[in-house]
C-alpha cells in the first residue's frame, strides 16, 4: 500500500491490561477514504485494537501500550500528543446507541460547544449540516428540541454519527454499530457509511461477516490461539480477495464458518 | 465443534450427486462406443432416450447450487466449489448430448460397411475420451492439478486421431464417401467430449488456486 | 497457490449419530417421553392446589399490613391536623408575633427561623457533600482512601442526633463562641446531613450510564467537562432529592436545634448569628415549659399542624422537581 494515502497505521503494537497481554505485534495499515473492517471471533481483541486508535483505552485502569499508532505521520502515543485533539480528529460510534439525555439539537451541538463555539447561527449551521450528512435531517428537522431518547434505535445511532461528524473528524471508528439494530436500520447505516467513506476514513469492528463482506474495502482478520493468548492479525487484504480466496487457512476456516 | 451442519450436508449431497452424474456419464460413453462398434440400433435408442436423465441431473445441480448461494452466502472455497459443480454439471450434460448425437448418426449407418481402420480409430478415441472423463473426475475428487495437466496431454492424442481421419480421407475412395462423412462426424463428437474433459480440469484449477486466470 | 483445506466435510463417509430414545406422540412432530411427562403433569396438578392457597394467604397478609401501615399514618396525620389545623391556617397565627405569657399570639419568627435554618444548612452542606461525592465517584481512584471516606460517612450517619446536638453546642456555640444562633445550628445540621447528601449524590452519579461518559470523552471532552456537561445534569433528579431531603430534615430536626439554636424567640431573626427558634424546637418548648401560657397547648398543636403541612408540601415539591428533571432528560415522558 503506497505511503501517501495511509491515514492510520499500527506499528508493532502490544496492548496490556495490567499483566494480561491483549494484543501482540499488531501491524496494520488503514487506508484513507476507505472502509477497513476488523473481524474475528469474540475475545480476539478487535474492540481493544479499535480503541487504541483514539486512545480510549487510556480510560481503562492499568492499560498500557508498547509500539506506535501513527496518524498522518505522528505517533499518537507520544507523551506530548494532545489527546483532546486526537479525539476530535478520530471520532467513535459505540455498539449501543448512546445519545445524551438532552435534546437532539444539544446532542449534535455538544462537540462544537465543547470547543468553544457559542454563536447561535454557526451552531445551527453545524447541526443542520451534520444531521444532513448523517441522513437524519429530514426525519428530525421539525423536532430538534425534543429529547434524543424519543428516537428509535436506528435513528439514535445515526444521531450518534451526526454528533461525531459535528466536530469535523477525519477518521470515524465504529464498534459493532449495528448489532443492537434491526435489519432495516442496519442497512440504512451501511448505506450511510458507504457514502461517508468518500469523505472520511472509516474503521469498523464487526462480528457480522456478511456485513464486512458487503461494506468494507479492506478486511483484517484477528484471532487468538487459545483462551488467554494475545490477539494477533492473521490476515489483511482487499475484502474481495479475503472472501473469495483467503491466503491463510485459519481465515478460510473462520469465514466459511468451520469454527466459531 | 461442528458448525453449519445443514450447509455442509447440502453441499455434500450436491457433491455426491455430481459424482453420480459423472459415473453415469462414463457408462453412457462406454455404451456409445459399443453401440458404434456393433451398429446396434436398439442400444442407440436407449442412449437417445437416456439423455433426459442428464438434463435432469444438470437442472437439479443448478438449482441446488443456486439455492446454496442465495441462502447460505458461501465464501472462499465453498463458493468456488459450488460454482465449479454447476459448471461441471453443464459440461457433463453437453457430453451426454454428444453421446446422443453419436447414437443418432449410428442409427443412420445400419447397413454400412465400415473399414476396419476407421472402426479401430473410433474405438481408440472412444476409449481415450472415456479415460479422460475418468481422469477429470479423479482430478475433481482429489483436487490434483497434476491430473489436470495430464488431461492436456491426453487431449493431444485424441486430436491427432481426429485429424488422422482427414489425412486418410484425402487419399479418396469415392465409394466410402457416405460412410466416411458419418464416421468423421462421430470422430468430431468424441473429440469434443475430450475437450470438455480438459475444461473440467481447468475448473478444478480455478477452485484450487482461486484465480480466474492461472498465476 | 494451493489452499489445503480439510476435505473431511466434503468427502463421503460421515459417522452416523444415534437418535435419542423418544416416543413419537401421534402424527405430530413432537417427541414426548411419556414417563417423565406424566410425572410432570401430576406434579403440576398437586402444585396448583397448594400454591393457590399460599398465593391467597400471602395476598391477604400483605394487603393487611399495607392497610395497617397506611392506617397508622393517616391516624397520626389526622390527629395532628384535627387538633391544630384550624389554628395553623390563620394568617395571624402564621405571621404573628408570639406571646410568651399572655394568651394568643402567633409563631411568625418560628416559621422564619425554620426556613432560614434550612436555607443555611443547604448552602453549607450541598457544596461540600456534592463536591465530595463528585470527586470520589468521578475522579479519585478506588483505594483505601475512598473506602475510608465512605466508611467514615456511613458511620457518621448512625450517630444519634442528640449527640450531634451536644457536639455542635460544645464546638460551635461554646468553643468557637458563636453562641446560640442559626449558624451554629446550620453547621451542626450540615454535619448531620453530610452522609445523606454524599450518599444520594453518589448513587445519582453512579446511576448515570457510563456510556454517556464514554461518548463525551470520545468527542474530546476532559473528565471535568464531562462531569459538568453530562454527568451532573443527568444526576440532577437524584441530587435534588438529596437536597430536598436535607431541607426536610433541617425543618423537622429538634434535638440538634435545641442544643444549638434556641427554643423561643420573640422577634424575627435577622442574621445567621442571631438566636432563633425553629418550629420543631419551639413545639417542644411549649409542651414542656409552656405552663405559664394558658393556651400553650393550642399554640403547640397549631404549630405542629403547620409543620406537618410544610413537610408534606416539601415532599410533594421534591417529587415534582424530580419529575421535571426527568422530563427534561427524556427519561420519562
Amino acid at each position: 500500500m503506497s505511503e501517501n494515502n495511509l491515514k492510520l497505521k499500527f506499528r508493532e503494537l502490544d496492548l496490556y491490561y495490567g499483566d494480561f497481554k491483549a494484543l501482540e505485534d499488531i501491524d496494520l495499515d488503514i487506508k484513507s477514504c476507505a472502509i477497513t473492517a476488523i473481524i474475528g471471533p469474540s475475545g480476539c481483541g478487535k474492540s481493544s485494537a479499535l480503541r487504541c486508535l483514539n486512545r480510549m483505552n487510556d480510560l481503562v485502569e492499568g492499560a498500557r501500550v508498547k509500539g506506535e499508532v501513527i496518524l498522518d505521520g505522528e505517533n499518537i502515543y507520544d507523551k506530548n500528543y494532545n489527546v483532546v485533539e486526537l479525539r476530535k480528529r478520530v471520532g467513535m460510534v459505540f455498539q449501543k446507541p448512546n445519545p445524551f439525555p438532552k435534546t437532539i439539537y444539544d446532542n449534535v451541538a455538544y462537540g462544537p460547544r465543547l470547543f468553544g463555539i457559542k454563536n447561535k447561527e454557526v451552531l445551527e449551521g453545524i447541526v443542520e449540516d451534520s444531521l444532513k450528512r448523517a441522513a437524519l435531517w429530514d426525519e428530525v428537522k421539525e423536532k430538534l428540541k425534543s429529547s434524543a431518547l424519543s428516537l428509535s434505535g436506528g435513528q439514535q445511532q445515526r444521531l450518534c454519527i451526526a454528533r461525531v461528524l459535528a466536530v469535523q473528524p477525519e477518521v470515524i471508528l465504529l464498534d459493532e454499530p449495528c448489532s443492537a439494530l434491526d435489519p432495516i436500520a442496519t442497512q440504512r447505516i451501511e448505506d450511510l457509511l458507504s457514502e461517508l467513506k468518500n469523505t472520511y476514513t472509516i474503521v469498523i469492528v464487526t462480528h457480522n461477516m456478511q456485513q464486512a463482506a458487503r461494506l468494507s474495502d479492506y478486511t483484517a482478520f484477528f484471532m487468538i490461539e487459545e483462551q488467554g493468548d494475545p490477539g494477533k492479525i492473521v490476515e489483511f487484504g482487499e475484502t474481495d480477495a479475503v472472501f473469495t480466496r483467503p491466503e491463510d487457512e485459519r481465515t478460510e476456516r473462520y469465514i466459511t464458518g468451520r469454527f466459531g | 465443534m461442528e458448525l453449519r451442519k445443514d450447509f455442509h450436508e447440502q453441499l455434500d449431497e450436491l457433491y455426491t450427486e455430481l459424482l453420480r452424474m459423472g459415473s453415469d456419464l462414463m457408462e453412457t460413453i462406454e455404451k456409445t462406443r459399443l453401440c458404434f462398434l456393433g451398429l446396434d440400433n436398439d442400444m442407440a435408442d436407449e442412449i437417445i432416450a437416456g439423455d433426459d436423465v442428464f438434463d435432469e441431473y444438470r437442472d437439479h445441480l443448478e438449482e441446488g447450487g443456486l439455492e446454496l448461494i442465495a441462502r447460505q452466502a458461501p465464501v472462499a472455497i465453498d463458493l468456488r466449489l459450488i460454482i465449479i459443480i454447476m459448471r461441471i454439471a453443464s459440461h457433463f450434460e453437453r457430453m451426454a448430448d454428444l453421446c446422443e448425437d453419436i447414437s443418432t448418426v449410428v442409427k443412420s449407418m445400419q447397413s454400412d460397411q465400415i473399414p476396419t481402420w476407421m472402426r479401430d480409430s473410433i474405438d481408440e478415441m472412444a476409449r481415450r475420451a472415456n479415460s479422460m472423463v475418468e481422469r477429470s473426475i479423479d482430478c475433481f475428487k482429489e483436487r490434483n492439478l497434476e491430473l489436470a495437466a495430464e488431461l492436456d496431454i491426453m487431449d493431444d492424442a485424441v486430436d491427432r486421431l481426429n485429424r488422422g481421419f482427414f489425412k486418410e480421407f484425402d487419399r479418396g475412395r469415392e465409394e466410402e464417401l457416405d460412410v466416411a462423412i458419418r464416421v468423421i462426424m462421430i470422430s468430431r463428437f468424441f473429440e469434443r467430449i475430450a475437450d470438455h474433459a480438459v475444461d473440467i480440469g481447468e475448473h478444478v484449477r480455478f477452485m484450487v488456486e482461486g484465480t480466474i486466470t492461472p498465476e | 497457490m494451493r489452499v489445503d483445506v480439510e476435505t473431511d466435510n466434503i468427502a463421503t463417509g460421515r459417522t452416523d449419530m444415534e437418535s435419542p430414545q423418544v416416543e413419537i406422540a401421534g402424527d405430530t412432530c413432537e417427541a414426548v417421553d411419556a414417563g417423565i411427562n406424566g410425572i410432570i403433569k401430576e406434579s403440576i396438578e398437586k402444585h396448583k392446589r397448594r400454591t393457590a392457597f399460599w398465593d391467597r394467604a400471602a395476598t391477604i397478609a400483605i394487603w393487611s399490613l399495607a392497610f395497617i401501615g397506611m392506617g397508622i399514618l393517616f391516624f397520626i396525620i389526622g390527629t395532628i391536623l384535627w387538633r391544630g389545623l384550624a389554628m395553623a391556617i390563620q394568617p395571624g397565627f402564621i405571621f404573628g408575633k408570639p406571646e410568651a405569657i399572655k394568651e394568643g399570639g402567633g409563631i411568625g419568627p418560628m416559621v422564619v427561623s425554620s426556613f432560614y435554618l434550612a436555607f443555611l444548612t443547604v448552602i453549607i452542606v450541598l457544596p461540600i457533600g456534592v463536591g465530595a461525592a463528585i470527586y470520589m465517584s468521578e475522579f479519585a481512584k478506588e483505594g483505601w482512601a475512598t473506602r475510608a471516606a465512605r466508611f467514615g460517612a456511613d458511620s457518621l450517619a448512625t450517630v444519634p442526633s442528640v449527640i450531634f446536638g451536644i457536639f455542635g453546642m460544645v464546638l460551635f456555640v461554646i468553643y468557637f463562641g458563636l453562641g446560640w444562633c442559626l449558624l451554629a445550628g446550620a453547621l451542626t445540621l450540615a454535619l448531620l446531613n453530610l452522609p445523606t447528601v454524599m450518599r444520594t449524590t453518589e448513587e445519582a452519579l453512579k446511576a448515570v450510564p457510563s456510556s454517556y461518559r464514554e461518548a463525551s470523552m470520545g468527542l474530546g471532552a476532559t473528565r471535568w467537562e464531562t462531569v459538568k456537561r453530562v454527568v451532573l445534569p443527568s444526576a440532577m433528579p437524584g441530587i435534588t432529592t438529596g437536597a430536598v431531603l436535607t431541607i426536610g430534615r433541617a425543618i423537622g430536626e429538634s434535638a440538634v436545634v435545641i442544643f444549638t439554636v434556641g427554643i423561643f424567640i420573640g422577634w424575627i431573626p435577622r442574621t445567621p448569628l442571631s438566636p432563633a427558634a425553629p418550629m420543631a424546637a419551639n413545639i417542644w418548648h411549649w409542651y414542656t415549659e409552656g405552663a405559664l401560657k394558658a393556651d400553650a397547648m393550642a399554640i403547640a398543636n397549631g404549630e405542629a399542624a403547620l409543620l406537618l403541612l410544610v413537610v408534606l408540601l416539601l415532599n410533594v415539591a421534591a417529587r415534582v422537581l424530580a419529575r421535571f428533571y426527568q422530563k427534561r432528560l427524556g427519561t420519562v415522558r
